[in-house]
């Protein structure tokens, strides 16, 4: 009897090796590998029926079976499983095709294409045409090459009717066939699709992190130092000063309904009703498979479907990296309290942003300037994904196809989305003018979890990525005025947590700098 | 081959360091030209800046109107 160290699997162990011990030519069963996959590939949240039901369904293939399981084997069930087909008695129990799964799940081998046969499914005799999910797996495939060999372009250009016009119907099923992603798809979704070949480590536990807990910047309405000429102190807060949102807070604590905020320029926290912070800094949810975030984020159309998945097939080598259980910072002396951000946990959301730097860059837009619209195959109506292509479009249009592509990725990068509409100060002539009522521009401010970090993301601006301390300055030259459209995600019981127990880190304020941050234009004070 | 609808209103835009963004706009191409003459003269740092006018899409229009950077009779 081999040691296993897992109870359910020692059992199954056990009862295997009695029968080859009563009968020398006993087999194991689909049905067995069937539950020994689903007793190591399922996880706490994760349910073992659905992840029975697709092991046994041909139409999802092999590889992608295998990664179901992958995604959620710890290193005591890999042993386990190392253990269970090396042991003599129990491992001719297994036919070929149930051993070469099993050893490609450990990384002993790698799986065969004509691996592994459902429990109780013949295979189909003969297919004329390919069942949906089987047809989405060999257009990720075809994808995944296109994207390797670097042939992707052409197709994109055949399918607007630019290129190739034998490959346009060829291009237009290929990505007609891709898997659709829409705001609520999950890093197994992605996994399962064949997109990514395994979610982020902790990412389970990354979902339930606290979004509104101590440390945290947040963005506020009070009164604030309103001359923007006057840097460093513009923005903090001021008693009597001009009522305007600052970023220059973080959150203290709780007091009843109210949050504590604390405000640069003043050392005890002021209260801000909590409705009004979650106004300001939950994520925006734009649910459904057509969605309008100004433009229409058509999840079903084939140009948003391929571009997502290129995005994902582009950065499945960094989603691989990303480990959200290295996000946490043990405090030293072993405290109780467990702080997200700083240290290590700098490298998990560097690997986040540069997820979202790839989503950014697949977008082909242009700003409205000279010929653009003389430009073949050049769209500007309101299909986000076409957009995306080739397209064009000002501030507030790119934005929303950015938010249209980044929202699939959500859940899965941990990263959340506001589509914000605000001004600029660069129309500032003097200290006493208002300065926030310049108008307009559009982009996306970002929160990275759990560390909740606070970015933007400026695509007109050359900014995917840019730190909202910088990005809110005078010479970041944006005022976050107002959220445009979507609807604020409701707050989990799991999203606030001011006990501080848990924290984040918080950093040293940045200031915007001359030239580097923003658009700094004529901000000279006249006489 | 795409075709773009427009909008009877233009839009001003103003470059510099390769971060456009929209200035102000006009009922008419050569409304919107004088006010970005106006704002060219205004503008201390107009020797690195790029200012142009170009005509709205339906869409852009549309949004401007949403954002309350154009009025309802735009």
């Amino acid at each position: 009897m081999p040691t296993i160290q897992n109870a359910a699997l020692k059992s199954i162990a056990s009862d295997l090796a009695a029968r080859r011990t009563a009968d020398p030519q006993a087999k194991a069963s689909p049905e067995v590998l069937n539950k020994i996959l689903t007793l190591v590939g399922t996880k706490a949240g994760t349910s073992p029926d659905q992840l029975s039901t697709s092991l046994n369904d041909g139409r999802i293939t092999p590889e992608q079976k295998l990664n179901m399981v992958k995604c959620n084997l710890d290193l005591g069930e890999t042993a386990d499983l190392k253990t269970l087909i090396s042991d003599p008695q129990i491992a001719p129990m297994f036919d070929a095709t149930a051993t070469n799964f099993l050893k490609a799940l450990v990384g002993l081998e790698t799986l065969r294409a004509d691996g592994f046969k459902p429990a109780g499914q013949a295979a189909p005799a003969s297919t004329v045409t390919l069942a949906p999910d089987a047809a989405a797996a060999a257009a990720v495939r075809k994808m995944r090459e296109l994207v390797q060999n670097g042939q992707l372009q052409r197709y994109y250009d055949a399918a607007i009717g630019q290129g190739d016009p034998a490959l346009k119907d060829v291009a237009l099923k290929l990505f007609n066939d891709l898997p659709k992603l829409n705001s609520s798809a999950t890093a197994d979704e992605l996994v399962a699709a064949g997109l990514w070949t395994a979610k982020p480590k902790g990412i389970d536990e990354m979902t339930k992190s606290a979004r509104f807990l101590p440390g945290r910047q947040v963005l506020v309405e009070t009164t604030v130092h309103s001359n923007v000429f006057d840097d460093r102190n513009f923005l903090s807060f001021k008693e009597g000063g001009v009522k305007a949102k600052t970023y220059r807070a973080t959150i203290a604590g709780e007091k009843g309904d109210n949050f504590l905020i604390k405000v640069d320029g003043k050392n005890d926290p002021i209260e801000v009703p909590k409705s009004k912070v979650f106004e300001a800094n939950q994520p925006h949810v734009f649910e459904g498979d057509k969605v309008r975030i100004y433009k229409t984020a058509d999840y079903t159309s084939p140009f948003m479907k391929a571009k997502i998945a290129e995005a994902a097939i582009k950065m499945d080598a960094l989603v691989q990296k990303i480990d959200f259980t290295k996000a946490e910072v043990k405090t030293s002396g072993g405290g109780l309290s467990r702080i997200f951000g700083g240290g290590d946990s700098q490298k998990v959301s560097e690997l986040q942003r540069q997820a979202v730097k790839i989503i950014h860059d697949v977008i082909d837009m242009k700003y409205p300037s000279g010929n653009v619209y003389s430009e073949p195959g050049r769209d500007s109506g309101q299909d986000a994904g076409r957009l995306a292509v080739r397209g064009i479009g000002m501030c507030y249009e790119q934005a929303s196809v950015m938010a249209a592509m980044l929202n699939p990725f959500r859940q899965a990068l941990g990263v959340d989305v506001q589509f914000i509409s605000g001004g600029v100060y660069r129309d500032v002539r003097s200290a006493d003018q208002n300065p926030f009522n310049g108008g307009g521009h559009g982009w996306l401010q970002l929160t990275y979890r759990p560390s909740m970090e606070l970015r933007i993301c400026d695509r007109t601006w050359n900014q995917s990525d840019h730190p909202a301390d910088r990005a809110y300055s005078r010479w970041g030259d944006r005022y976050p005025a107002s959220n445009y459209g979507g609807n604020v995600q409701k707050v989990a019981d799991t999203d606030v947590d001011v006990s501080g127990k848990v924290t984040v880190a918080t950093f040293d304020r940045q200031f915007g700098v001359q030239g580097q941050d923003g658009r700094d234009n004529h901000q000279s004070k006249t006489q | 081959m795409s075709t773009h609808e427009f909008a009877n209103c233009w839009a001003i835009h103003s470059e510099r360091e390769q971060r456009p963004s929209l200035r102000g706009w006009g009922r008419t191409e050569a409304e919107a030209n004088e006010k970005m003459k106006q704002l060219q003269a205004e503008d201390p740092e107009k020797a690195n800046t790029n200012y142009w006018v170009i005509r709205m899409t339906k869409g852009e229009h549309s949004i401007l109107k949403e954002t309350g950077f154009l009025p309802a009779d735009a």
